[in-house]
């Protein structure tokens, strides 16, 4: 049996290594961890150019016709050089969206867009309830004339003061349950949309957004007006598998981090990666990594081939969440005192670890899930 | 040093639950809206990763324990 990439994708892999290597230093992550715009336009503009941002999106709407697996191996990249900026949002979380279930007119107005690097559209699901099941949506739409008008607000949503559009998921019709969703496109300039910025574990610009009566026009549903929970529920699996392929690339950078300096510091009058401690804390890393690693692209090759995935991708979620907390543990404990500093990487993966545990939801979460599909 | 062990790792793993009870609310900062415990639980969190390094990480702590209080050979 052989789990390993294909030539194209080992392609990929070295050349998004390369290029972050040189184009993302930690210098510019955590420049942009202060950032107002929480990313850099050159380098967005780079990732337009080297056919990032449509990799996944057919030649006809500016892409390159990629696959979700494909796009998992750049996540894995972008994880382990914790690039900063809108990309998840727009290519993963709206972008395929607007593939699969957008209208022709929508694919042509937003795609070609995205992919160029000219237009970010933020998904925006999240609201102050902060759970990600279908009671969580009271955002209100309603329908007048032709267009529906937007009350409500949504929260911890990432990159939204940079948005050109939102994909906002909004309750159409009375209810707490998975019918009466629509899901809208939404000028992110619209009258009666403000933006609150929050300060949060990773530094990934999330923001408080608060409609009031803000007007949308009805041809920017995305779907079927009240029947959204169906994409809602595809976007979750792009966004939990996708997550998890940005955490594997996180936790192998802290592995190979540690074991560098396990083998470089000296103490005792050896190098402590001679100490069995140390190389216990090293084992347990790396089987967490390698795990991760397989338990992720099974569900991620599951998307990517449209089989039934929901239960792969909760069980990887649900584990990836919480190894690489284990691996950031692990690997603080090996760097000692230098890892604790503000001016080692260490603290950088770690913030992100618990940011990348929160979305599309937490190992409990997920367990939760799994259970259900064993009918317990 | 079994003391400093014993209350560095039973700071931490409250500390993790406590993040995890808190959900999405949890990963907000100090003093901004929505911060639980007014951001407290977030500085915690971070701290219960010192704790179990500074003045001596817990893997020296038990090379101690073992060594002087246990007796085992070196």
């Amino acid at each position: 049996m052989d789990l390993g990439l294909s030539q194209e994708q080992q392609m990929i892999q070295t050349s998004a290594r390369d290029f972050l290597e040189k184009e993302c230093p930690k210098s510019l992550v955590r420049e942009m961890e202060e950032d107002a715009k929480g990313y850099s336009p050159e380098l967005w503009k780079k990732m337009a150019d080297l056919g990032w941002l449509g990799l996944v999106f057919p030649e006809k709407y500016g892409g390159s016709g990629f696959s979700f697996l494909d796009l998992a191996v750049l996540l894995e990249e972008q994880g382990r050089a914790l690039v900063p900026g809108p990309f998840f949002s727009s290519v993963v979380l709206a972008g395929l969206p607007i593939l699969e279930f957008g209208t022709e007119a929508q694919k042509k107005e937003h795609l070609g867009k995205i992919a160029a690097g000219n237009e970010i559209v933020v998904y925006a699901q999240t609201e102050p309830s902060a759970t990600w099941e279908a009671s969580g949506v009271e955002l209100k739409a309603e329908l007048k004339g032709a267009a529906y008008v937007l009350n409500g607000t949504k929260l911890f949503i990432p990159s939204a003061s940079v948005a050109d559009y939102l994909l906002v998921v909004a309750r159409s019709k009375a209810g707490t349950g998975k019918d009466g969703i629509t899901l809208l496109l939404v000028d992110a300039k619209s009258k009666g949309i403000s933006y609150t910025p929050l300060k949060t574990i990773a530094s990934d610009h999330q923001s408080e957004i608060t409609f009031k009566d803000v007007s949308v026009p009805a041809a920017h549903v995305l779907g079927t007006p009240n029947e959204g929970w169906k994409v809602v529920e595809k976007i979750a699996l792009w966004g939990a598998a996708g997550k998890c392929a940005e955490m594997v690339g996180g936790a192998q950078k802290v592995l190979d981090m540690t074991v560098e300096y396990a083998k470089q510091r000296v103490q005792f009058g050896r190098p402590i990666g001679s100490f069995q401690a140390i190389q216990h804390h090293c084992a347990n890393m790396v089987t967490d990594v390698d795990g991760s690693r397989y338990i992720a692209y099974e569900a991620i090759w599951r998307v990517s081939e449209g089989l039934e995935a929901a239960k792969e991708v909760s069980m990887a979620k649900a584990w990836v969440s919480d190894a690489y907390r284990r691996v950031c543990a692990l690997g603080h404990q090996v760097h000692g005192g230098i890892g604790f500093t503000k001016e080692h990487d260490m603290q950088l993966y770690f913030r992100r670890a618990k940011a990348a545990e929160l979305a599309f939801g937490d190992g409990d979460y997920h367990r939760e899930l799994v259970a259900q599909h064993l009918g317990v | 040093m079994a003391n400093k062990v014993f209350s560095t790792e039973a700071f931490r793993r409250p500390a993790v639950t406590a993040m995890q009870i808190a959900g999405q609310d949890g990963q907000v900062e100090d003093k901004w809206r929505h911060a639980p415990l007014m951001g407290r639980l977030n500085r915690i969190y971070y701290f219960s990763v010192g704790m179990q390094i500074a003045g001596g990480t817990s893997e020296i702590q038990r090379n101690v324990i073992a060594n002087r209080g246990l007796g085992l050979p070196r």
